[in-house]
């Protein structure tokens, strides 16, 4: 009865199917190999020789597709180099890099924290980068050794409900975060790596006694925990939690989703060298099978550069890392935002706070 | 054409025995009934001969050929076997002519011999029907036609006619068996009707758990039963308590003369029983009784009748069935209950008197204490 | 006494032990391939050292997440089961003409993915989260699980045996529990284990809801510190879990009863009875489908930037979601037959154990299959590495158990005497097998290749991981904008979605109210 019709339809979906699969089958095939076969197992060092271009780069970014492929999309049209690019969350390209370990067909990682970075370069799936990328940004800014380079930044802030809380009440230190009025109050996302970078920066700039008292604080204030940056200003816009510790950039892109005059939530700057305002940066670096495509490291400079600096300062309201490119408007300054001397992308120091955290019950 | 042999077979299920011991031979072209109760193996017996169980011990031949032993196995595919089940498992999914060429290869299925098999069971107009639409007896004969699409040497019935009511279940089982002999096929049947096994088969095999107790004719099973089990399972009976006499009656005197002309042979009487109803002849069947012994006397219905100078009796009840009836009669010396046949319609009334006589030589098997004895000696002997 | 009874559940294999072997082996390699994930988390929990395991196990969250995990997949699947054998039960009985239409409805809420149910409700209601929502939401998109099986089942089960017992003095409930419910039994709980394996690997609808389970440990694991061995033994602990399970279930589940081929209509329920399984029926199709909807449509109206919908990538992303989808089915069911097909012949407590292995690594979260499928590849096939054949081989992994259990039950549902009549007209073995027996089951099995084709095209995790550069889906589509908060451009790729996703869920309801059990 229904059976002659299902394989009918059966088949004529397959065939479609096929069909489909057999046309898109065809770009990713044609991909031309890139320039350096896969490196031998534990090779990490340096070929002595110059880069050569291919015309060809993957990247692998964690930062989302509708943000970032019009820039790629200008670097393709400007240099006529064929760019794919693997879109995925932040953490979990890590993860795939780390599994893919040299075997990695990936030129560059594009990161949307500098915890991933580290990881990648603790596990010597980066490349060193010269000179002219690497000293592009200022140090603390960016990796210490030269393994990756930051892009752009973003700020630590307080995002607060406009509609129930005033402007007056709101904390202008880090410890007043925790403070008893604020008890239930406050939304964060413990396993997020720019919240964790926070923790981190508290520990250097107060020292650990007051780290540990602050994260005691917090748990005992029955803190709201969220998955992400995102989660928590939703839930601010939404009126579920008056206060949230989040990314600025954020803020930024839902107001041009649905237009600033509709945003309840506003975004809040504690004082100037307060830990909860530090900077955040991503980054990005060339990994080791790529040390000989030029492509790459013609990318990351891209990156770098004027038009890639403003790109981000428009659309993404990030902060530009490199020096000479204004800051979007109605933001601190950069230097007026405090990044303690400390690598943000040291992975020990990193796993100390995270134990931190886990000690309380948070991660 | 070959015989089909099955000689000491066993068969278990895990540790369950289903077939002990058991000794077949099927000639060819013949009509083999194998009777017995739920239980007592008979479809496992086919599902041997069929190919689709292994034996334990014993072997399956056919003529020289060896079809089944311990060692050995023929596929059923390979064995040129048809099976007719008991629910006729028509393929659900295949219509009627699928089903009967379903042996055939794949070119010959919508030829002419799958219009010469529907015609062979009347089904014509059916072949484009699904099994679903037919009724019991239709299905039964799809099945029948689709097993001997093939021309098998040897077709097995397994209850062929059982779900089908009275009136059809005779006819078609005659039109099919009919069909068969025609066809010089070899039919194994079975069944656990005993008048469909009488009336259809050639040679009768009567299976009781496991074991073959008895093959014959029909006529042999129903009158020369060789257990008390057996007569009693393959035909009404009326038991009696008696004491053996071991001389043989002068023919003259003995009651039975007119019946057996006065040849002892004809009904192979060996002596004389003294039981309720008289001094009777007596065939002992399997054993030799001594004089005095306490035996267990049986009789068939119809074997006793009116007898004006017979022994006195009064009719306690009838059971009616038509063209006959068993008639109820309490012996008055003895008090004794038996049952006597006789035909419509000229019948006695309840609580009539009535005097009755045996025309034929009685059945003599042991006592049941004594059965019982011989059955676990029996057991003990055999592994 | 019938030849099928006397045999007995297949006592007696028809001779051909050789096949029975091949098969043997055939389903063990096919158990084995399914459960490859398996291999790297044994090599990542290898690398812990015990402090740190101490260290995992008792300082961090991991006993929460357990206990949370537990209780979640507990409460879930035993109110799918309860709801569910309700709604089939209610469907069965209504005395309806339109009993197919209602399930078909019923199937609904399976082409909702997780996610887009919880989004659709944080929009209406922001401030849910916890347990409650997780448990009510879940068991909402999941009740299908329980439905679908329970009503094919019901289907052979008629009302004889119910009618007997109530003129025995039984009161209507305690006819139903006494004679009817032994029947579905063990429908009912093949169901609810799917339930409680989507339960306990589920991420996206327990992350909104931030009730914290094992799977999003596992993630939080990989995001907060990378710690892929941390991340695999809380990995480890989910398919603990999942074991734990499956062998509760096998005890629980019975013995499977062959279907009754002639069996009289059951009776009409009572006008209570009636009113409360409409309840049933109607809550997860609001709970589970309309609510979402309702909120996504508002979230999609609210947007400032509703741009023009790309139609060539949104139609590039359906292709392609529609492709994998179909092959996936394809090779998850190819997979499950001869595991199914072995357990279906030989039953021994071996067999029962490799079924059980077939459905574990449903249990494992997404992530992990797709970084264990990225690890196993580069070492074993490095040439199919970010092939389609691998994203396929990933579905086919995590969704196999669903096409596991319809092929057996298809497959059991065949009689005997059909395979042993097809040998006695002079059909080999497999030439019996290919013409009668995979014929009849055809139905079931197609319903099983139905159920992973849904549940391959809601897939995000793993898809993240394995699909080859540049293939998109329209799970994966949905994502990437959402995580930019450009919510009104995400919004075509979920109506689509969950459209696409609709049709075979709508076949499943249709199907299997058609054929029932496989006759």
């Amino acid at each position: 009865m229904l059976r002659p019709a299902l394989a009918r339809i059966t088949a004529l979906f397959t065939f479609g199917v096929l069909t489909l699969a057999g046309c898109q089958a065809a770009p990713t095939d044609s991909a031309p190999e890139p320039a350096v076969e896969a490196v031998e197992e534990g090779s990490v060092e340096a070929v002595a020789a110059d880069p050569e271009s291919d015309n060809y780069l993957l990247v692998y970014s964690g930062r989302s597709e509708s943000l970032v492929q019009p820039l790629i999309d200008q670097f393709i049209a400007e240099t006529g180099i064929e760019v794919e690019v693997r879109y995925g969350n932040t953490p979990e390209m890590a993860a795939l890099l780390l599994e893919e370990g040299e075997a990695t067909q990936a030129g560059v990682f594009l990161a949307q924290d500098a915890g991933a970075l580290g990881a990648i370069s603790r596990a010597g799936l980066f490349t060193t980068l010269p000179d002219d990328i690497a000293s592009a940004v200022p140090s603390g800014f960016t990796s210490t050794d030269g393994s990756w380079v930051g892009v752009t930044g973003r700020a630590r802030v307080i995002v607060y409900d406009a509609e129930t809380v005033t402007e007056e009440k709101l904390p202008t230190t880090a410890e007043e975060i925790v403070s008893p009025q604020w008890a239930g109050k406050v939304g964060v996302a413990p396993t997020n790596a720019s919240f964790q970078s926070f923790i981190t920066a508290y520990r250097v700039l107060k020292g650990e006694g007051a780290a540990e008292s602050w994260v005691g604080g917090l748990v005992s204030n029955d803190p709201e925990i969220f998955e992400n940056n995102t989660a928590i200003l939703e839930a601010v816009e939404s009126g579920v939690v008056p206060l949230g510790l989040i990314n600025h950039y954020y803020w930024y892109q839902l107001s041009a989703e649905r237009g600033e005059e509709n945003m309840r939530s506003q975004l809040w700057f504690t004082d100037v060298g307060d830990p909860a305002s530090i900077v955040n940066v991503t980054g990005a670096g060339v990994l080791t099978p790529a040390q000989l495509d030029q492509d790459a490291f013609d990318f990351v400079r891209y990156l770098l550069s004027a038009d890639g600096q403003n790109y981000f300062v428009s659309t993404t309201y990030e902060y530009p890392l490199v020096e000479g490119i204004e800051s979007p408007q109605g933001l601190p300054s950069l230097e007026s935002l405090v990044t303690p001397g400390l690598d943000l992308s040291d992975l020990e120091t990193l796993s100390e706070s995270q134990q931190l955290l886990t000690r309380f019950g948070l991660l | 054409m070959t015989t089909l042999t099955v000689s000491e077979l066993s068969v278990s299920y895990g540790t369950r025995p289903a077939l002990r011991d058991v000794s077949v031979v099927v000639p060819s072209g013949s009509v083999v009934a194998v009777l017995g109760p739920s239980g007592c193996g008979k479809t496992t017996l086919l599902m041997a001969l069929a190919g689709l169980v292994q034996v334990d011990q014993g072997t399956i031949t056919s003529g020289s050929r060896v079809l089944s032993a311990p060692n050995t196995h023929l596929a059923p595919e390979r064995r040129s076997i048809g099976w007719v089940p008991q629910d006729s498992s028509l393929f659900p999914h295949l219509s009627v002519r699928d089903n009967i060429g379903f042996a055939l290869p794949r070119g010959a299925r919508s030829g002419t011999r799958v219009d010469e098999l529907a015609q062979l069971v009347g089904l014509s107009d059916y072949l484009d029907r699904m099994p679903g639409s037919l009724s019991g007896g239709q299905a039964q004969r799809v099945a029948l036609a689709r097993a001997l699409a093939v021309k098998p040497e040897v077709v097995l019935l397994d209850e062929p006619f059982a779900a089908l009511d009275t009136v059809l279940r005779h006819s078609l089982a005659r039109e099919v068996v009919g069909l068969l002999r025609e066809a010089d096929t070899t039919t194994v049947l079975v069944t656990h009707d005993r008048e469909e096994a009488f009336d259809l088969a050639d040679i009768v095999v009567v299976m009781d758990r496991g074991r073959v107790a008895q093959v014959g004719t029909p006529k042999e099973i129903y009158e020369a039963p060789q257990t008390a089990w057996v007569a009693s399972f393959v035909g009404d009976t009326v038991e009696l308590e008696g004491l053996w006499q071991d001389t043989a009656l002068e023919c003259r005197a003995c009651g039975a003369k007119e019946f057996c002309e006065g040849e002892p042979e004809r009904f192979g009487c060996s002596g004389h029983v003294e039981c309720a109803l008289g001094n009777l002849a007596a065939s002992a069947q399997g054993f030799e009784p001594g004089q005095g012994q306490s035996v267990r006397v049986v009789l068939r219905p119809e074997w006793i009748v009116p007898s004006p100078d017979g022994v006195p009796s009064i009719v306690k009840a009838l059971s009616y069935a038509g063209h006959d009836a068993l008639v109820e009669l309490t012996l008055e010396n003895s008090h004794t209950s038996v049952r006597a046949r006789m035909a419509a319609p000229f019948l006695p009334s309840v609580g009539a008197p009535f005097g009755v006589a045996v025309r034929h030589p009685a059945l003599v098997f042991p006592t049941p204490q004594a059965d019982r004895w011989a059955e676990s000696n029996h057991e003990a002997v055999t592994p | 006494m019938s030849s099928t009874a006397l045999l007995g559940p297949r006592a007696t294999t028809p001779p051909g032990s050789t096949r029975s072997r091949v098969l043997g082996v055939l389903a063990i390699l096919a158990a084995m391939l399914v459960l490859s994930p398996m291999v790297y988390l044994a090599v990542r929990v290898a690398e812990v050292t015990s402090e740190e395991l101490a260290v995992i196990i008792l300082q961090s969250r991991a006993g929460e997440f357990a206990a949370n995990t537990v209780v979640l997949g507990v409460a879930v699947a035993a109110t799918a089961l309860f709801v569910g054998v309700a709604i089939a039960v209610g469907i069965d009985r209504s005395g309806s003409r339109f009993r197919r239409a209602y399930l078909v409805i019923a199937s609904l809420p399976l082409a909702i993915p997780s996610y887009l149910a919880a989004y659709g409700w944080l929009v209406i209601s922001p401030q849910l989260n916890g347990f409650l929502p997780s448990y009510l939401l879940l068991t909402a998109v999941t009740v299908p699980y329980v439905v679908l099986p329970v009503a094919a089942r019901l289907r052979g089960v008629g009302g004889a045996h119910e009618m007997v017992a109530r003129t025995l003095g039984r009161s209507p409930v305690a006819a139903f529990v006494e004679t009817v419910w032994p029947q579905i039994r063990s429908s009912a709980f093949a169901g609810a284990m799917l339930v409680f394996l989507y339960t306990i690997s589920d991420f996206g609808l327990v992350a909104m809801m931030r009730f914290h389970t094992l799977t999003w440990g596992v993630n939080a694991a990989y995001s907060a510190s990378f710690n892929r061995s941390q991340a695999a033994v809380l990995a480890l602990l989910v398919v603990l879990l999942a074991i734990i399970a499956l062998v509760g279930e096998r005890g629980l589940r019975g013995h499977h009863a062959p279907p009754s081929t002639q069996a009289p209509r059951a009776p009409q329920l009572s006008p209570v009875a009636l009113t409360l399984t409409r309840m049933f029926f109607w809550a997860p199709l609001a709970g589970g489908v309309v609510v979402p909807f309702i909120g996504l449509t508002y979230r999609l109206v609210q947007a400032d930037t509703i741009r023009s919908i790309d139609w060539p990538r949104l139609l590039e992303a359906t292709g392609w979601t529609v492709a994998v989808a179909v092959l996936a089915a394809l090779s998850a069911t190819l997979i499950a037959l001869p595991i199914a097909a072995l357990a279906s012949r030989v039953r021994n407590r071996l067999t029962r154990t490799v079924e059980s292995l077939g459905y574990l690594s449903h249990a494992l979260p997404g992530i992990v299959v797709g970084l264990s499928l990225v690890f196993l590849s580069l070492r074993v096939v490095p040439a199919l590495y970010q092939t389609l054949a691998i994203l396929v081989f990933g579905y086919t992994v995590l969704f196999a158990s669903k096409a596991l259990g319809t092929t057996r039950a298809a497959l059991d549902g065949v009689p005997p005497t059909l395979t042993m009549v097809a040998r006695s007209l002079g059909e080999t073995p497999w030439g019996a097998w290919r013409r009668v027996t995979l014929p009849l089951a055809f139905p079931s099995i197609a319903v099983g290749a139905l159920l992973v084709m849904v549940s391959t095209m809601k897939e995000l995790p793993a898809t993240l991981i394995l699909r080859p550069t540049g293939v998109n889906t329209l799970a994966t589509e949905l994502w990437s904008r959402t995580v930019a908060l450009e919510y009104g451009a995400a919004a075509p790729y979920a109506a689509v979605l969950v459209v696409v996703a609709a049709i075979p869920a709508m076949f499943l309801g249709a199907v299997r109210s058609e054929r029932g059990e496989a006759r």
